[in-house]
């Protein structure tokens, strides 16, 4: 493991530790303001949606093949694990094509 | 305590599940096994863990990385809040415990439980707080292990397990169709900020803001 492994490590201890901490102190007041407990509340499904965007723009359509796997398995399992091994099957699958 | 640790049970073999499969992407990435367990008691938070990873392995840059998990923690202050009376309950070791272990698995557990039943306190989530903590690192480290003795993962499709993961959390965090257009306009802004040469950290963050205003703007009356 390098030096980032580490720091990487310290980094998102630190940041989780602090947003734990503010939630204990604040929370409750910040979710009375409805601006902010609407922006907690639609943020991390955003981000989500973002990080898959950002995934599917760097690969190529073994990618994209495999993404509407896995959000087909999703929506009919809502298993973690099955819709995992459905995507890496299927990407595994059309990458022999692509 | 005993009785949150035998309720969280079910749901800790599924983390556990879901921890060996972290532990593999993450050895994959470059991390040690006492790295993993390191990161597992240290942050504990396995969607924030997966987010971190997969942008530290695709980008190779830790700020952007940390910043994407710690984005993906924003949750943790309602979560946080809402246990807080029970957390107030505990001795302050004990309560610092239950702090770092409250996560979206257990929480609504040890509400409901307190709904059902008064007696239900700090105990009962501290209980359920050590199960998952005792599961999420077990896991992780067995899955890093797995991972290193494995060689050529590649084959196995493990290049596209970090985004099959979130494709099925976004399914879990899927509130209905109000989320339509935010979600459409934060998926296409993405990419074509991506497309556009953005650094992804920048791109995913901006991508996701844009999707709040998005909300903001068209579901106005229905809060």
């Amino acid at each position: 493991m390098s030096a980032d492994h580490w720091l990487l490590i310290a980094l998102l201890s630190a940041s989780t530790l602090g947003l734990r901490a503010v939630g204990y102190l604040a929370g409750a007041a910040m979710m009375k303001s409805r601006f902010w407990a609407r922006v907690l509340e639609v943020f991390p499904g955003c981000l989500v949606t973002a990080i898959v965007a950002s995934a599917l723009a760097q690969g190529g359509p073994a990618d994209i093949i495999a993404a509407a796997v896995a959000l087909a398995t999703a929506t009919l399992s809502r298993s973690i694990i099955l819709t995992m091994l459905g995507g890496m099957a299927a990407f595994v699958a059309a990458s022999t094509v692509f | 305590m005993r009785s949150g640790l035998v309720a969280i049970l079910p749901l800790a073999l599924g983390v556990a599940t879901y921890g060996l499969a972290f532990g593999i992407l993450a050895s994959d990435a470059g991390f040690s096994a006492e790295g993993i367990g390191i990161m597992a008691l240290a942050v504990f938070a396995g969607s924030s863990q997966i987010a971190a990873v997969d942008q530290f392995l695709s980008t190779g840059t830790v700020l952007g990385a940390a910043l994407a998990g710690a984005a993906l923690n924003l949750r943790y202050i309602g979560i946080v809040a809402s246990v807080v009376p029970l957390l107030q309950e505990l001795p302050w070791p004990a309560r610092i415990i239950a702090l770092q272990g409250a996560t979206d698995e257990n929480f609504g557990l040890a509400l409901a439980a307190r709904k059902a039943d008064a007696a239900v306190g700090g105990r009962f989530l501290l209980g359920t707080c050590l199960g998952l903590m005792a599961a999420w690192c077990l896991s992780t480290v067995a899955g890093g292990l797995l991972g290193r003795a494995v060689s050529d993962l590649d084959r196995f499709g493990i290049g596209f397990a970090f985004t099959a993961a979130f494709i099925a959390m976004a399914r879990a965090l899927w509130p209905g169709r109000r989320a339509l257009l935010p979600w459409a306009v934060t998926f296409a802004l993405t990419i074509i900020l991506m497309n556009l040469g953005l650094p992804p950290a920048a791109a995913l963050i901006l991508g996701a803001l844009a999707g709040v205003g998005a909300d903001f703007l068209v579901n106005e009356d229905e809060r």
